[in-house]
């Protein structure tokens, strides 16, 4: 698991919501950067943006976006998705 | 990015040809910058922008584009931004950066052309770049036979117009050159349908010097032995500079330089005290071309400074703003551009005193001096370079290096044993 990290990302229908919620986290302190959407989550993504959420942090996330009624698509994990030495460019 | 889908198609994209390269580009940013520790927070702009780069500022241009205004596609930083804008046009950079789109530019081109010539051909045959199908004329200039002939051939395809860049510096150079600012200018005027005043050609000159002072508030904060931002964040934020607006680009690298002035004082670096510093210089790295920095940046080192066109070149030295009638402006803008170092020029000793400065203002512990291959004239210069640097004592490492990643071991073993020299 440790080679293999889960990250969460919140997809959104369109970057003006995804702007939204950065910026509800944001005010709340909660570690969130903005990011693609991983190509493995095409089918469930309708905008480019997602927000990419440590696991650590994620519970606390859900809490604050359901306390402000944040709006989102959905949220997946996915795991080993970011290796800096695969140098796959493009 | 489905909610762009009809746009591309209105644009005559290849919707099927597009989405292979839509599959690898979030995997890249990934890598290469969700990978990163205690990023600037003002990055977040960066992220969007990269997020939806074939989304968010195109469907901008596009707008603009329904109330009249023209977009003109260029390929150099020798191409005055200030005459398009004092006619009320819009810039955008074409320079091509992706391996994605090179077997598009070979079939039309020999493949020992340069990579970026390659991409950006590939790019507007291919139907597979917005910004390539977007643009209203394409202005090119003579830095290199390679993009002399591919204009040719692009030209065939899209309205396109070249400027002459000198090829020496001499005082008849210079006037040369203003002449052919003057030249543009009236392209720009009859294309756009707008005249140009000194009013405004001010205005415009003002606006992108505040962009290059932005862009500078950037790099110095690079110079600091506190490192504030990784060569990753600081080469995006310089590529996507190229397409931008140029006052939300001011603004979003205005707040970027305030973080970084700030983490400087708090004491927050990216990497650990002690981490070798290093000066890039060479052929330009077109967005999405990353490589470099990422293998130099994942092997024990940090980049501090790109001597490049997608670096200091792009913002060094500003336009005179006290003239004013367009045959003085003209000549400002003239004497600013012809003060870029690059290796098309004869004699070129310019670029080599930028970077021995360079060396010194950075703090540089080592230069990677890595030219694209099939670029003989970046080649060339980097027997003039290493000799400078050996003399001045400065490590020196020439590479040469394309758009696959089929090098990229290759380039982890040399540069990952440049640093460890550096370190020993």
């Amino acid at each position: 698991m440790a080679d293999r990290p889960v990250r969460w990302y919140i997809l959104f229908d369109n970057y003006e919501q995804g702007l939204a919620l950065h910026a509800l986290l944001d005010e709340h302190s909660l570690p969130n950067r903005i990011s693609p959407a991983p190509r493995c989550l095409k089918e469930a993504a309708a905008c480019g943006m997602a927000l990419l959420i440590g696991a650590d942090v994620i519970e606390s996330v859900r809490a604050c976006i359901e306390q402000h009624s944040g709006e989102y698509r959905v949220i997946l994990p996915v795991e080993g998705q970011l290796l800096s030495h695969r140098d796959k460019y493009c | 990015m489905a909610d762009y889908v009809q746009m591309w198609k209105d644009l005559g994209m290849d919707l099927e040809s597009h989405d292979v390269l839509c599959s690898v580009l979030p995997t890249a940013v990934g890598d290469v910058f969700m990978t990163q520790q205690n990023r600037p927070k003002a990055m977040d702009f960066w992220d969007l922008v990269i997020s939806e780069v074939h989304g968010i500022r195109p469907a901008e241009l596009i707008e603009e584009q329904k109330k009249g205004r023209k977009v003109f596609g260029t390929f150099c930083v020798y191409v005055p931004d200030e005459v398009v804008i004092a006619a009320n046009g819009i810039v955008t950079g074409l320079c091509g950066g992706s391996q994605f789109w090179v077997p598009g530019g070979e079939a039309v081109l020999p493949k020992s052309t340069c990579p970026l010539i390659k991409a950006s051909v590939g790019a507007r045959l291919g139907r597979t770049c917005p910004f390539f199908r977007i643009a209203d004329m394409y202005v090119g200039e003579t830095t290199c036979d390679g993009k002399k002939k591919a204009y040719e051939i692009l030209g065939e395809d899209v309205p396109m117009y070249v400027m002459d860049v000198p090829q020496m510096k001499r005082p008849e150079d210079i006037i040369k050159w203003k002449n052919e600012i003057a030249a543009f200018a009236k392209k720009v005027e009859e294309f756009t349908g707008n005249k140009l005043t000194p009013e405004k050609l001010n205005e415009a000159i003002k606006l992108v010097n505040e962009k290059r002072k932005a862009l500078a508030r950037v790099y110095n904060a690079r110079k600091s032995e506190c490192l504030p931002i990784s060569g990753r964040d600081a080469l995006l934020m310089m590529q996507i500079a190229f397409f931008d607006d140029p006052a939300r680009c001011a603004q979003m690298c205005n707040r970027l330089a305030d973080e970084l002035e700030q983490r400087i004082k708090d004491g927050v670096s990216v990497v650990p005290a002690g981490t070798k510093r290093i000066l890039v210089t060479g052929t330009p790295l077109a967005v999405p071309n990353w490589k470099l920095h990422n293998i130099i940046e994942t092997s024990g080192a940090a980049v501090v400074c790109e001597e490049m066109c997608t670096g200091t070149r792009y913002f060094e030295n500003l336009v005179d703003e006290t003239k004013t009638t367009l045959d003085e402006q003209f000549m400002a803008l003239s004497e600013r551009y012809m003060k870029t170092n690059c290796a098309c020029f004869t004699p070129n000793t310019g670029r080599i005193d930028d970077i021995l400065r360079m060396v010194k203002e950075y703090k540089v512990d080592g230069v990677i001096d890595c030219s694209l291959k099939f670029c003989c004239l970046y080649d060339t210069e980097k027997y003039s370079v290493s000799r400078a640097l050996k003399e001045a004592g400065v490590p020196i490492l020439s590479l040469e290096t394309d758009y696959t990643d089929t090098d990229a071991e290759q380039l982890r073993t040399r540069i990952g044993a440049f640093v460890e020299m550096l370190d020993g």
